[in-house]
């Protein structure tokens, strides 16, 4: 029964989310007057969704309890990992939420740079990245760099003022959306159908019970 | 020449150094080189405002964090001034709830630019901030059914619906409410939700630089009708409507950026040429 009952249920939800996409009737079936199905099996989504989160915060906690408790390598940050989510999580849920200034304060002043400031790294890294990396080896890496100089250079002003837009071809930007609309969408869209087979196989197998990982253990 | 031999062995922090200065430096100075205004993808954006009414709705959805702010942020801040402009009025969902509030900022910022430019843009009116909801992607099918119902009929502030005003108008996300929509998107989720469960909806993208490739199969295709397509694309807007911000300010520190990262593949590249002859 471990094994079949959630088997049997990802079969029947597997069947029946595709169903409500299907049959547009069952979209719009109401269980009682203004109830409709779909919202009844949306709302226990969202229930799941908050429930996954609450999984998280338990999980969390016992990871890095246990990373304390047992002082290993970096101790120190798993505590600092704790506080900053408790006490963020009591700030938004006790002290007014987004009414309280201290909670906004946190998100404008802390969380938006922080995250900002990650992201910026990536021009450094890029640009020492390309600098090691991107060398001459042969024909399709000299091909790869002179595509790569045409896109960075439609992509900004100093290729239009070098080679404008109005000029032959559409100067950089011109060649640039070309190679983006023709040989780049037709690999991306390549890409994607060969994507998609893959996750339609994926969602085969689990609604049809030949992919168990996801039960976890180890004994099927 | 030995030193041109070394050139394949710059310090990075050298790297470092002079891509900071060459951000930094056009941010401080501008240098105002041109910029041009693509025709496939910022134009179709724009005429979409155009082409509406004022009193028609339009949904918008805040699908970024901080980390791509930088690029989606003057994109939104530009689009909803248009919106803004032509009294077309604003309803807004975030799928990111790390960019939910970010989302709000950003728009407060400019509805109070606006507001003191003496164009009306009055919150419960003019726009609404439905901002994140959990739930994931079926609940973007069930706002279609009741969008009221799917929000717990409150907005990101705590306001209820039946306090706002726009909202009276608003209650089922269909066609015949509001059939066109945007998406300023910086992952996932973000513009598969809406080609996957709002196909016939004129969908509209605003993508970080890095997407766009991704996103023009999509753009050739008709499944979206128009792309904002990174800075570019909010500096493109910016211009359009005759208002020159921040998006226009940073063109220049991005050329000066990939004129770096250029010079810096070329000097690479002969010290490699270099000590390969050499050692041939």
């Amino acid at each position: 029964m471990k094994r079949e009952v959630p088997l049997a249920l990802t079969f029947l939800m597997t069947l029946l989310r595709f169903l409500f996409e299907m049959i547009n009737p069952l979209l719009n079936y109401e269980i009682s007057e203004g109830v409709m199905l779909f919202s009844r099996i949306s709302f226990s989504v969202t229930f799941m969704y908050c429930m996954g989160l609450f999984m998280g915060l338990i999980n969390l906690t016992r990871v890095h309890g246990n990373t304390i408790k047992r002082r290993r390598e970096h101790w120190i940050y798993s505590v600092w990992l704790l506080i900053v989510l408790y006490g963020y999580a009591i700030l938004g849920l006790f002290f007014g939420g987004l009414e309280s200034e201290a909670f906004n304060w946190i998100y404008d002043a802390v969380i938006v740079p922080l995250d900002s400031t990650m992201f910026s790294m990536l021009a450094f890294f890029i640009a020492s990245a390309a600098y090691r990396a991107f060398k001459i080896r042969n024909v399709e890496s000299l091909l790869m760099m002179v595509v790569a100089f045409i896109v960075m250079l439609g992509n900004v002003s100093l290729g239009n003022a070098i080679w404008g837009s109005e000029s032959w071809l559409g100067g950089f930007s011109g060649i640039k959306d070309w190679l983006l609309a023709i040989p780049n969408a037709a690999s991306q869209r390549a890409i994607g159908i060969g994507v998609f087979l893959g996750a339609y196989a994926a969602i085969l197998r689990v609604a049809l019970g030949l992919e168990k990982r996801y039960l976890g253990g180890t004994d099927w | 020449m030995e030193w041109l031999k070394r050139l394949d062995s710059i310090d990075p922090r050298w790297v470092y150094v002079i891509m900071a200065l060459s951000l930094v430096f056009p941010v401080l100075k501008p240098i105002g080189l041109a910029i041009s205004i693509n025709k496939e993808t910022t134009i179709p954006v724009y005429n979409w405002i155009e082409s509406l009414q004022p009193g028609d709705i339009v949904v918008g959805d805040v699908s970024f964090s901080g980390g791509s702010e930088g690029e989606l942020g003057p994109q939104l801040q530009a689009w909803f001034r248009h919106c803004m402009q032509r009294g077309v009025k604003v309803i807004m969902v975030a799928q990111w709830n790390t960019g939910e509030r970010l989302g709000y900022t950003l728009l407060e910022e400019t509805a109070e630019q606006l507001q003191e430019e003496g164009i009306p843009c009055e919150y419960g009116v003019d726009w609404v901030y439905a901002g994140y909801k959990p739930g994931g992607t079926t609940l973007w099918r069930q706002m279609q059914l009741d969008f009221w119902e799917a929000c717990a009929e409150t907005d990101m502030l705590g306001n209820s619906f039946s306090d706002l005003p726009l909202m009276q108008r608003f209650k089922k996300w269909d066609k015949a409410t509001a059939s066109d929509l945007i998406i300023f998107a910086a992952g996932d989720p973000g513009v598969g939700t809406y080609t996957t469960y709002f196909p016939d909806y004129n969908i509209y993208v605003g993508n970080v630089a890095v997407q766009v490739p991704g996103a023009m199969n999509t753009l050739r295709a008709g499944q979206i009708k128009g792309l904002l397509a990174g800075l570019p694309g909010a500096a493109e807007y910016e211009l359009l409507l005759d208002k020159a911000g921040k998006a226009v300010k940073l063109m220049d520190a991005q050329s000066m950026g990939h004129a770096w990262i250029m010079l810096l593949v070329i000097l690479g590249n002969i010290g490699f040429y270099l000590r390969a002859k050499e050692r041939d």
